[in-house]
C-alpha cells in the first residue's frame, strides 16, 4: 500500500508559518463554478479532537485497514505556550487539483460544485495522484485493484440533501459546509468575519477546505511553571 | 462516472425503502445520548443523533411536538463510540449460549450448557463439577430461600437469603429495577450493590454531605455559566453529559468568547487546547487549591454576601436562586455539651413565642438576636459568641460560615500552595475571576474530584465553591439534575407491588450505611455515610467472610478485576470455591473476572434490548429517554423465542425457584373497574418494560396519541410486536413517545427567570449527620465541614511518580475493546510522561519501558509517550487497553464455533483463538496500591469507601528482557 499522510500514525504537525493567511477576497476568488460551490470552515477553537469525525468517515466510506479520508493532527500555534490544538485534516478540493493534472487517464475531475472525484472506471490505480497531491490526502485501495480515493465531501449524501457525514456527527459544530454562492447561517457569518486561513496557500494552491480559530482568542494564555 | 461511493454501496442508507429508522437511547456510555439508528437486513448501517434529544443538540432540542417526518431531515451530533455499533454486537467473540466451566476457575475451559440445565443447576446447587474432579457440594439459589438468621448470635445480620450477592457493573433504570425485582423483592436479599464507588464515589461525596444526602450530582450550568472551575472532569472525552453535550457546549461557547474555562488537573486534558488555565496541580490536592482560593476569597471579602446571608428558600428565591446555604446557621460550639456540633433549634433559646422547636436558629442582620432562620431574610454571616438556652446554660455558638473561614485560615495561603504545588498567584487569580464572574461561575467536578482516601473533604470543598459566587441553583450556575418524567412503578400496572414482595433487611456485605456497633476497630471499614454502591468493599467482604460469608455470587455487565483500582487482588477471592461457592457471570463475552466465574449467560447488546428509562444527568435538564430494541437479539433463544439475556435468565430462575412476582399472575393491574385488581403475567422482558413505559408516558401528561407515530413505530420498530401486552391507547401513546425516543423538554423549561425548579433547596457548610458519627476504624468522630485532608501518598526515591488514570473520547472502560475503529485508530495507550522528567530518565518517546509499582513488582510493559500536557512528578495511562480477555487469549470452549459469533472465523475446534490486538497497551489498575492495614485489599476511604485512583506511586524503568 502506498505511503499515505492520513494513516494512523502519522500525525501532522505544522507550524503557524506552514500555512497562508486568507482574506476574505481570496475567499471570493475561490469561487469557480456555478452553483452550488461547496466549501468547508473548520473552527480550530471549536474542534475537541474526540474524533468522531474520523470514525464516522470510516464506517461510512469504509476505506482500507489502517487508513482514513480525515484525520486529526495535533497543531502547534507558535504564539501559545499551551498544549497543541487539534486540526481536521481532509482533502482540501483545489482549484487546480495537482492529482487531477498527473492522471494519465483523466480519471480524476473538478466538478462543477467544486468537488474533486474519481472515477473508478477509469482509475487504473497507478497511484501517480497519491504522490502528486501535497497535503497526502489520497490513497490506494488494495481491496479495489489499487484505484485511488479520498475525501469527496460525501458527494452521494449531498446529492440527498445532506451534509457531509463529518459535519452531521461533529458535536461541537467545529465543521460547517455551506455553499459559497449562497451562504448560509453560521457559514456566512465565518466568512463575514473573515480571517480564514487554508493549507493551500503555502503550495500556491487555492483550496475549498478553510479553517478559523488560530489563537486569536483572547483564551489562549495557559499556564506553564 | 463510477465514483468510489456507489461501488462500495457508501449510498445504501440514503435509499429510504428497505431502511428501518429507530430512536433509542445510547449506551456507549452512561452519558445517555439519543440515537437514530438506520438498520437494513438486520444490521445497524449508520448511527446519529436523535434531534428531539437535548443531548444530541447541544441543549436545544427539535420542539418535542415536531412531526416525525420533518424531524427526520434534521442532523444530530453523537460521538464517536456508538457509530461502531454494528462492529460491537456482532463481535466475533460474542457468546451466543451459556457455559458452565469445564476446568479449574480461570482455567479458560468452558463448554456449552442447555438453557433448562443452566437454570436446574444455579436453581438446586449439587455437585455440579463432580465430573471435572471436584467432590464439593456447589450451593444453589434455593438452598438460602430461608428466613433463619445467618447467625443466631448476630441476627441483625438478616436472613440466610442475604448470603445471595448480585453486583451490576454498567447498570441503568430499567434493568436496575428488574434486577431489585428479582434480587431484592422477590429472593428477599439485601445485597444487590452497584458500582457507584469505582464510578466516581468522591465527588458524589462531596455533594453527598453539601445536599444532605439529597442529590450527589451537580455541575456548572455550561449553557450559561460564564466561568468554570473543572476538577478532574474529562470534559473533551468523557464525563456524563458526554463531549457530544457537556464538552461541546463548552467548546462552542468557547470560541464565541461567552465562557471561559479553567482546568484542575495533573492533565491537560485534549479540552487544554482550548481552556483559560491548566492549574497544574498535584493528584489528590484539589481540596488544598480550594481552601486556598476560600481563603483569598474571604480575605478579599469578595463572596457573593447577599447569597450567603439569605437563610432560608424565599430569601434566596428573591435573589434569583432556586436553593439557599446554611452559612448563617449556628452550630453548638461548646465542649462537653450534649449536643456539641449539632446545630443550635429554636427549642434551645430562653423565649421565642415565633418560629418553630427544631427551626435552626440565626442571627438577624440588623437586630442582632438570635431568631429563626425562617424569620429573616438576611442574618450575620460571621458570629463566635455565647448564647443564653433554655437549660440554664450560657454556651458557645458559630455560623458555619466562621467554622468554613477558620478552616480555611488554617495555613497561610505560600502553605496551601506548597501543598498542591500551585503557585500562589494562580490561585489567586483563578479566585478573583472566579468572583468576578459571581453567579455566573460555577465548579464542575466528576471522577478526578475526590476518587481517592478522604476524597470527600477535597469534594465537599469544590462543591462549597459555588455558596461562595452564589450560583446554586440558578441559571448559569450549579445545578442538579431535572430529574425524569412519570413514574415507571405507579400508574395503571403496579411494578413495585405483588403478592408475597419481600423486604430484606440486615447488613450488607460492604457495610455500607450501616452503624458500626461494636468497639473500634471494626475487622473491616463501616461506611454509616455514603451515597453507597460499594463493590470494592463487597469483594473485600467476600474475601474476608465479613461481616459474613456469601454462598452465590452474580455478576453482571461486571468485570472488577480489570475495573477495580488493585482488581487483580479479587483474582485470588474468585478462584476460592470456599469464599465464593458460586458464581454466576452475565455479560456479552468472557472478561478478566467471569474467566473464574462457573456459569456465564449470554446477554444482548443496547442494540438487542437493554430496555430502560433514562433521565438526564445534572446538571439542567428534565427528560426521560427510552431505550428500545434497533434490531432483534443475536443471542440463541428458548424453544418459547425469548432470548437468552439477563431478563430470560432472572424470570426462569424465579420460576423454578417459586419465586414472588413472576411467571402467571405477577402483576397486579387497575381492572376497568377502579377497585377490581387483577394480575398479569412476568414470562418475557417486554411484560415488564412495556407496562413501565405506560406507567410513564401516563403520569408524564401532555402525551396524546398520533397516527403519524404509531405508524412510524410500527413499520420500524422490532418493540412493536409485542405491542399487544398493552391496551391500545396505551400503546399508541407509547408510541408517540417511542418514535422519539423518549420525553423531551426545552432548557429553557427547567427555570423560572433565573431560578432552577428542581434540584434540592437546602445546602449545608456543615453536615451534622457526618459530624455526628464515628470512624469504625480510629473510633475518632468525623469532621463535619471543610477542612484540609492530606493525600495518603507519598512519593519517594523508589517510587518518584504519582500514577493517574483517564477515558480517552473513543473508549469506555473494559466493554469498549470491541470498538474496531477505535482500535485501528489507536492499537494501544501510551504511558504519559512530562518531557523533563523523561529527559531526567533518559528516555525517549516512543521508548518501552516497564512501570512498576510496589504492589506489582513485576509490573507492566508499555510504550512511553512524553507529552506537556501531563504536570512533571505524575505519569497518566488511559483506561480501557491492557486486557488480558476479552479476546485478547485463546479460550478452551467445547464446539467452539457454535457458542461464539464469529463461529468458524475465530474458532478451530474447542478453541476460541486469541488476538494480540485486543491485549495491546497497559492496565493502570494492575499497579494501583492495596491496603496493608485490611490484608492487602483495594485502598478505600474510611469516610464513604471511595476507591482510591490517585494515591499510587510507580516508577519507570527502560525495558529490559
Amino acid at each position: 500500500m502506498e505511503s499515505n499522510l492520513f494513516s494512523r500514525r502519522s500525525f501532522l504537525k505544522m507550524s503557524f508559518w506552514a500555512i497562508g493567511l486568507l482574506s476574505g477576497g481570496d475567499v471570493a476568488m475561490s469561487m469557480k463554478g456555478p452553483w452550488p460551490s461547496y466549501a468547508m470552515i473548520i473552527d480550530l477553537q471549536r474542534c475537541m479532537g474526540c474524533e468522531a469525525c474520523v470514525v464516522a468517515c470510516k464506517i461510512a466510506q469504509d476505506t482500507p485497514y489502517g487508513v482514513f479520508n480525515t484525520i486529526i493532527a495535533g497543531f502547534k500555534d507558535k504564539f501559545s505556550e499551551g498544549p497543541d490544538l487539534f486540526m481536521p485534516l481532509l482533502c482540501n478540493h483545489c482549484e487546480d487539483p495537482p492529482c487531477q493534472k498527473v492522471c494519465p487517464q483523466g480519471a480524476i475531475s473538478k466538478l462543477d460544485n467544486g468537488i474533486v472525484v474519481t472515477d473508478w472506471g477509469l482509475c487504473d490505480g497507478e497511484g501517480l495522484c497519491v504522490k502528486a497531491c501535497p497535503f497526502n490526502a489520497r490513497h490506494l485501495d488494495p481491496r479495489y485493484s489499487f484505484r485511488s480515493a479520498k475525501c469527496d465531501f460525501c458527494v452521494e449524501r449531498l446529492a440527498k440533501g445532506a451534509v457531509p457525514i463529518c459535519v452531521e456527527t461533529c458535536p461541537s459544530h467545529a465543521r460547517l459546509f455551506g455553499d459559497l454562492n449562497d451562504p448560509l447561517g453560521e457559514f456566512k457569518e465565518y466568512l463575514d468575519k473573515g480571517g480564514l486561513f487554508s493549507l493551500g496557500k503555502k503550495h500556491g494552491l487555492d483550496t475549498r477546505v478553510f479553517y478559523a480559530g488560530l489563537s486569536f482568542s483572547e483564551n489562549r494564555g495557559l499556564l506553564s511553571k | 462516472m463510477k465514483l468510489p461511493c456507489v461501488v462500495k454501496k457508501a449510498i445504501e442508507c440514503l435509499d429510504d425503502r428497505d431502511i428501518n429508522v429507530i430512536h433509542t437511547v445510547c449506551l456507549g456510555c452512561n452519558a445517555r445520548c439519543g440515537l437514530r439508528c438506520k438498520v437494513i437486513g438486520g444490521h445497524v448501517k449508520e448511527i446519529s443523533g436523535n434531534p428531539y434529544h437535548p443531548y444530541n443538540r447541544l441543549g436545544s432540542p427539535i420542539p418535542y411536538g415536531t412531526s416525525i417526518r420533518d424531524s427526520i431531515n434534521i442532523g444530530a451530533s453523537t460521538c464517536g463510540k456508538p457509530l461502531e455499533i454494528d462492529g460491537y454486537c456482532f463481535n466475533e467473540r460474542r457468546i451466543l449460549v451459556p457455559l458452565k466451566r469445564a476446568g479449574k476457575r480461570g482455567e479458560g475451559k468452558f463448554e456449552p450448557i442447555s438453557w433448562e440445565k443452566l437454570i436446574e443447576e444455579i436453581s438446586e446447587g449439587g455437585r455440579l463439577f463432580a465430573h471435572i474432579g471436584e467432590d464439593r457440594h456447589v450451593p444453589g439459589l434455593r438452598g438460602l430461600l430461608s428466613d433463619e438468621p445467618i447467625d443466631e448470635r448476630l441476627p441483625w445480620l438478616g436472613s440466610k437469603r442475604n448470603k445471595f450477592l448480585f453486583l451490576t457493573g454498567r447498570l441503568q433504570s430499567g434493568r436496575k429495577e428488574f434486577i431489585d425485582r428479582f434480587v431484592k423483592s422477590s429472593f428477599g436479599s439485601i445485597n444487590r450493590i452497584g458500582h457507584t464507588d469505582i464510578c466516581g464515589l468522591g465527588f458524589r461525596m462531596g455533594n453527598f454531605a453539601f445536599t444532605e444526602g439529597r442529590q450527589v450530582e451537580l455541575k456548572a450550568d455550561p449553557w450559561n455559566a460564564k466561568y468554570i472551575i473543572v476538577f478532574g472532569a474529562n470534559i473533551y472525552e468523557a464525563l456524563q453529559p458526554g463531549l457530544n453535550t457537556y464538552g461541546a457546549t463548552l467548546a462552542k461557547r468557547h470560541s464565541e468568547g461567552q465562557v471561559r474555562f479553567v482546568i484542575v488537573d495533573p492533565r491537560a486534558q485534549k479540552a487544554g487546547c482550548h481552556a483559560h488555565k491548566w492549574v497544574k496541580i498535584m493528584p489528590g490536592q484539589d481540596g488544598a487549591f480550594v481552601l486556598g482560593m476560600m481563603r483569598r476569597i474571604i480575605e478579599k471579602e469578595s463572596y457573593n454576601i447577599a447569597y450567603l446571608q439569605a437563610p432560608n428558600e424565599d430569601a434566596a428565591r428573591a435573589l434569583g436562586n432556586g436553593a439557599y446555604v446554611n452559612a448563617t446557621h449556628l452550630v453548638i460550639w461548646e465542649k462537653g455539651h450534649p449536643r456539641y456540633g449539632r446545630f443550635l433549634r429554636m427549642r434551645d433559646l430562653i423565649t421565642r413565642d415565633r418560629g418553630e422547636k427544631d427551626d435552626y436558629v440565626v442571627i438577624d442582620e440588623l437586630s442582632g438576636l438570635p431568631c429563626s432562620f425562617r424569620e429573616v431574610n438576611r442574618a450575620r454571616l460571621f458570629f463566635n459568641g455565647e448564647i443564653d438556652t433554655s437549660d440554664g446554660r450560657r454556651i458557645r455558638v458559630k455560623t458555619t460560615f466562621q467554622i468554613v473561614k477558620e478552616e480555611a485560615f488554617r495555613y497561610p495561603l505560600s502553605g496551601f500552595a506548597r501543598l498542591c504545588r500551585v503557585p500562589e498567584e494562580v490561585i489567586c487569580e483563578v479566585a478573583d475571576e472566579f468572583m468576578a464572574n459571581a453567579p455566573y461561575s460555577a465548579t464542575c467536578q466528576y471522577h478526578g474530584a475526590g476518587n481517592y482516601v478522604n476524597g470527600t473533604y477535597a469534594a465537599y470543598a469544590i462543591a462549597m465553591l459555588n455558596a461562595f459566587s452564589g450560583s446554586i441553583g440558578r441559571k448559569g450556575g450549579y445545578l442538579a439534575s431535572g430529574g425524569g418524567f412519570g413514574s415507571w412503578k405507579n400508574g395503571r400496572y403496579k411494578l413495585n407491588d405483588f403478592p408475597g414482595k419481600r423486604h430484606p433487611s440486615g447488613i450488607r456485605i460492604s457495610r455500607e450505611k450501616a452503624k458500626f456497633e461494636g468497639k473500634p476497630p471494626a475487622k473491616r471499614p463501616w461506611f454509616p455515610f455514603t451515597k453507597g454502591g460499594l463493590c470494592v468493599e463487597a469483594l473485600s467482604g467476600v474475601d474476608e467472610a465479613y461481616p459474613y460469608g456469601i454462598d452465590v455470587l452474580f455478576l453482571y455487565f461486571f468485570n472488577p478485576v480489570y475495573s477495580i483500582p488493585g482488581g487483580r487482588r479479587f483474582i485470588s477471592t474468585l478462584k476460592d470455591e470456599n469464599k465464593a461457592p458460586l458464581i454466576v457471570s452475565i455479560d456479552i463475552g468472557i472478561n478478566e473476572s467471569n474467566i473464574y466465574a462457573d456459569y456465564i449467560v449470554p446477554d444482548v447488546t443496547y442494540i438487542e434490548g437493554q430496555y430502560g428509562w433514562l433521565s438526564p444527568h445534572a446538571p439542567g435538564f428534565r427528560f426521560t429517554g427510552l431505550r428500545s430494541p434497533a434490531i432483534e437479539p443475536v443471542t440463541k433463544s428458548c424453544d418459547d423465542g425469548r432470548p437468552f439475556c439477563l431478563e430470560t435468565f432472572l424470570i426462569d430462575l424465579a420460576k423454578r425457584l417459586d419465586l414472588p412476582g413472576f411467571g402467571q399472575r405477577a402483576i397486579p393491574v387497575v381492572g376497568e373497574k377502579q377497585d377490581q385488581m387483577q394480575h398479569l403475567p412476568l414470562n418475557r422482558a417486554e411484560d415488564f418494560y412495556l407496562r413501565a413505559y405506560a406507567n410513564i408516558c401516563e403520569s408524564a401528561g401532555n402525551i396524546e396519541p398520533d397516527p403519524e407515530a404509531t405508524r412510524f413505530v410500527e413499520r420500524n420498530y422490532p418493540v412493536a410486536r409485542f405491542k399487544d401486552i398493552l391496551r391500545k391507547d396505551e400503546w399508541e401513546k407509547l408510541c408517540f413517545a417511542l418514535a422519539r425516543g423518549g420525553i423531551f423538554q426545552g432548557y429553557e423549561k427547567g427555570f423560572s427567570g433565573s431560578i432552577f425548579r428542581y434540584g434540592p433547596k437546602r445546602f449545608v457548610l456543615y453536615n451534622e449527620v457526618l459530624a455526628g458519627l464515628r470512624c469504625s476504624i480510629t473510633g475518632k468522630k468525623f469532621w463535619g465541614s471543610l477542612r484540609y485532608v492530606p493525600p495518603v501518598y507519598s512519593q519517594n526515591r523508589d517510587y518518584p511518580f504519582v500514577m493517574v488514570s483517564y477515558k480517552t473520547a473513543l473508549q469506555t472502560q473494559s466493554r469498549t475493546i470491541w470498538h474496531k475503529v477505535a482500535i485501528e485508530l489507536h492499537a494501544e495507550n501510551h504511558v504519559e510522561m512530562h518531557p523533563e522528567d523523561a529527559r531526567a530518565l533518559g528516555l525517549g518517546d516512543m521508548d518501552k519501558v516497564r512501570i512498576i509499582s510496589p504492589w506489582s513488582k513485576k509490573g507492566v510493559v508499555g510504550l512511553m509517550k512524553i507529552s506537556d500536557r501531563v504536570r512533571r512528578g505524575v505519569v497518566a495511562i488511559s483506561i480501557s487497553y491492557g486486557h488480558s480477555q476479552l479476546g485478547a487469549q485463546s479460550l478452551w470452549i467445547k464446539d467452539a464455533s457454535k457458542a461464539v459469533l464469529g463461529g468458524a472465523k475465530v474458532c478451530k475446534a474447542n478453541e476460541v483463538i486469541g488476538n494480540k490486538g485486543l491485549g495491546q497497551g497497559v492496565n493502570p489498575n494492575r499497579l494501583s496500591a492495596l491496603d496493608p492495614h485490611f490484608h492487602n485489599t483495594p485502598l478505600v476511604d474510611l469516610v464513604g469507601g471511595i476507591p482510591d485512583f490517585s494515591s499510587s506511586c510507580v516508577r519507570i524503568e527502560p525495558y529490559a528482557l
